[in-house]
């Protein structure tokens, strides 16, 4: 966490500053200072417990280009959906960024994949298919199902529901 | 004069003659699945990930019967057979399970040679969300077996 230092106002906060005018562009800069700093700290504590869409964006491309080609896999597999790895853009834009971070992948059919795994049966997996559907499957110990989606403009709170009970197993 | 579908039979009827695969299954046949990708497998907790189970596009999984088989004849088994085909992708082992593992989900499991002990899981659901399910159950019953020395793509 970074260490934030202010310039002492005289009245003990950098709120109360003189309104006369002389010294308002001083304490605008370090308010526009502190913003910054915020904002760095809020992506590094996302980075270590939490969700990072740039970590995971970055993943994702990553991802998407060793399996840009057909046959990336050597079993015959489909290079990436574009229409998948755009909606795998958004569902990473749209995830909470409270929720631990997912596992990438792209599967056999070509679809980006988003697993969360947390102890042995204990997983779940949501597949990003074309026309903004979700293809998911879980096992939280003897409680398993599969199912599938919709998602507009925003992840289902089922599907929310679901990545939130995995996380506090 | 050409007889492509003569040698074709012949083929198939020589493989079919030397074939060492039991004629059926029985539940507790083991089936390795060589693991192409260092994705389909976590080396933390020994575990073999769902995404190595999933039908190729074609429908199929492919796997090889390997009964009474040791990590190195299952070595040369990958290079002789997997290996040879498909250069460009490293192996890494194999995920051991049993014909029941796939049965149990009204997957069929084919005899598909050459190469020989070659067999193909057929009869996956359409549905992808229920394909998923299949390779998450199937994935916990795996046994994850990492060969000492990868065996390497070439470059």
């Amino acid at each position: 966490m970074s260490t934030l230092a202010f310039k002492n106002s005289g009245s003990g906060s950098i709120w109360n500053f003189d309104q006369s005018g002389e010294g308002i562009s001083e304490y605008a800069e370090q308010i526009s200072n502190l913003l910054k700093i915020i904002r760095a700290d809020v992506k590094e504590d996302n980075a270590s417990f939490g969700f990072s869409v740039n970590e995971a964006l970055s993943e994702l491309n990553e991802i998407a280009l060793d399996a840009s080609i057909d046959d990336w896999d050597g079993y015959g597999a489909k290079g990436i959906n574009a229409e998948s790895y755009l909606g795998a853009k958004k569902f990473i834009n749209r995830l909470p960024l409270d929720v631990e971070i997912p596992e990438i992948s792209v599967h056999p059919d070509g679809e980006v994949a988003f697993d969360w795994y947390k102890k042995k049966g204990f997983m779940l997996t949501i597949s990003i298919g074309s026309d903004d559907e979700l293809a998911y499957a879980y096992r939280f110990g003897l409680r398993k199902n599969y199912g599938k989606e919709y998602y507009g403009d925003a992840i289902p709170e089922s599907i929310l529901a679901k990545i939130k009970e995995l996380a506090s197993k | 004069m050409e007889m492509p579908y003569l040698n074709q039979f012949w083929r198939r009827l020589k493989s079919l003659l030397q074939s060492n695969l039991p004629q059926p299954f029985s539940s507790h046949d083991s089936l390795s699945l060589f693991l192409t990708s260092s994705s389909f497998h976590a080396k933390s907790d020994q575990r073999v990930k769902y995404r190595a189970f999933l039908p190729a596009p074609n429908g199929q999984l492919s796997v090889f019967y390997t009964d009474n088989n040791n990590n190195d004849r299952l070595r040369n088994i990958a290079l002789k057979h997997v290996h040879s085909k498909r250069p460009n992708v490293n192996i890494h082992g194999y995920a051991l399970n049993i014909v029941e593992d796939y049965s149990a989900h009204k997957l069929s499991v084919i005899k598909s040679e050459p190469p020989p002990n070659h067999v193909n899981i057929e009869n996956w659901p359409a549905e992808k969300d229920e394909q998923i399910f299949i390779a998450q159950e199937i994935a916990e019953k795996a046994a994850l077996n990492l060969f000492t020395n990868r065996i390497q793509k070439e470059s």
